[in-house]
């Protein structure tokens, strides 16, 4: 006499009522946005009306959970605050961030008010002065990683495909820079980019939809493992 | 306070930070730091002001705020602060469980809009694109586009055959065909890579252009 060793999973009610919420609320999302020809057109309209409540609501859900992290952002950089030295960029995080809101608050009440109509906003001018230049700074600092990334590769290991990567990389480069006489380089650059990396491309793009279609259909079946472990 | 000196004062601002993040170039310093806080803080700030301004206050206006007062609109206004309250119980061990339901409208409507998104924006569009491609005056670079995307999808194909001894292999012809995939791939990820660099090294021209030489006085 044999017995199965594989253990049975029990079926909790909370798992299949939270698996069954979803399925639900997915569908009349689909049904919402695509609406099927065989069901009546009274109950396609109002499955369409359910389905952009439902967006909305997903919408304002993600603000408040977006808040909820800033909040969180705001407790732990409070709570650090006493340490030395990680207290002091923690309190010039807290003082930029209460800062950027008072600024909007005192704007939105009329206080801080600089020229007159087309005069850009002073929170603008924040956003201009820290975040962009920031952003647009640490991009081109993207730059030396890259290239130093690059040399990094061919020096530890020399394989094919390291050796097809560096091929390519070299041809965009090279094919984009204005070098005297070599006028071919543009065209293998051109070529490379429409036919070869397209299709790699393509095929990358592909398997991902592929897979995010396959995990939507376990979701709506309820295969999908989240709930139920 | 004039508009020209706002700006001015916002330029410079914006030099100095910039001047801020490239002494990461001499290593992680304190400059960087400060800098990358003052980001954080900024961005964190901001996001918090779109959120209020361009989400909740106008769904707030629409449903609870809004006159004369129904109890059912009071009720849907009401409805995204009970799942937002539940997420937060998604921190807490014992409480987690409730989490869940904050995550179930989440997740039905996210699971919907990315069955959509992937077969009407990336499947029907790319497979159609692909089609197109094969024309008599392109037929072999339709055939190379062809035999690039269909080795690329099996490159990532996992199907196996167990051998007695255990060890699980591919089929040959399926990795004949996936080493062509991984070339593709290859050259797909060095030609992005070279674009990278390209945007990359644009961006930091502009931003020397821009932001650096203002502080030189040119």
């Amino acid at each position: 006499m044999t017995t199965s060793r594989t253990p049975r999973r029990r079926l909790r009610l909370g798992a299949a009522l939270l698996a069954a919420l979803t399925i639900g609320i997915a569908l009349i999302t689909l049904l919402g946005l695509e609406p099927a020809a065989p069901l009546p057109a009274a109950l396609n309209a109002n499955l369409s009306t359910l389905s952009q409540l439902l967006i909305q609501l997903v919408a304002v859900i993600g603000a408040i959970a977006l808040l909820l992290g800033v909040l969180n952002l705001t407790r732990v950089h409070a709570a650090q605050l006493r340490k030395f030295p990680h207290g002091i960029y923690s309190l010039i995080l807290l003082i930029t961030l209460f800062g950027v809101v008072l600024l909007r608050a005192l704007e939105r009440g009329g206080v801080l008010r600089v020229g007159t109509g087309d005069a850009p906003s002073v929170s603008l001018t924040v956003l201009d002065a820290a975040q962009v230049a920031v952003e647009s700074a640490l991009a081109g600092l993207l730059f030396f990683a890259l290239v130093y990334s690059a040399f990094r590769l061919m020096r530890n290991r020399v394989t094919i495909w390291n050796a097809l990567f560096i091929a390519a990389l070299v041809i965009v480069l090279l094919g984009f820079s204005p070098l005297g006489g070599a006028t071919f380089l543009p065209s293998v650059r051109e070529w490379l980019l429409n036919v070869p990396v397209n299709a790699g491309t393509r095929g990358l793009l592909i398997g991902i939809a592929i897979g995010v279609v396959v995990v939507g259909v376990r979701v709506l079946i309820g295969r999908d493992r989240t709930f139920r472990e | 306070m004039t508009p020209q000196t706002l700006e001015q004062i916002g330029t410079l601002a914006g030099a100095v930070l910039t001047l801020c993040i490239f002494s990461y170039l001499l290593g992680d310093n304190f400059l960087y730091r400060i800098a990358i806080h003052i980001f954080i803080g900024a961005a964190a700030g901001f996001v918090l002001l779109a959120t209020l301004e361009s989400v909740l206050i106008p769904w707030l206006r629409v449903t609870v705020l809004s006159t004369p007062l129904e109890l059912p609109r009071l009720g849907i206004g009401l409805l995204p602060f009970f799942f937002g309250l539940l997420l937060v119980y998604k921190s807490t061990p014992r409480l987690s469980r409730l989490g869940d339901f904050g995550l179930v409208i989440v997740l039905g409507v996210g699971t919907a809009l990315a069955l959509l998104g992937a077969i009407n924006g990336t499947l029907i569009p790319l497979v159609g694109a692909a089609a197109r491609e094969f024309r008599p005056e392109n037929a072999i670079n339709g055939l190379i586009g062809l035999i690039g995307t269909i080795s690329v999808l099996i490159y990532f194909t996992y199907v196996g055959l167990r051998r007695p001894s255990g060890e699980v292999t591919q089929f040959l012809p399926v990795r004949f065909v996936g080493l062509i995939g991984q070339g593709f791939i290859a050259l797909t990820l060095g030609a992005t890579y070279g674009l990278l660099i390209l945007s990359a090294l644009t961006v930091l021209s502009s931003v020397v252009a821009d932001r650096l030489f203002i502080l030189i006085g040119r």
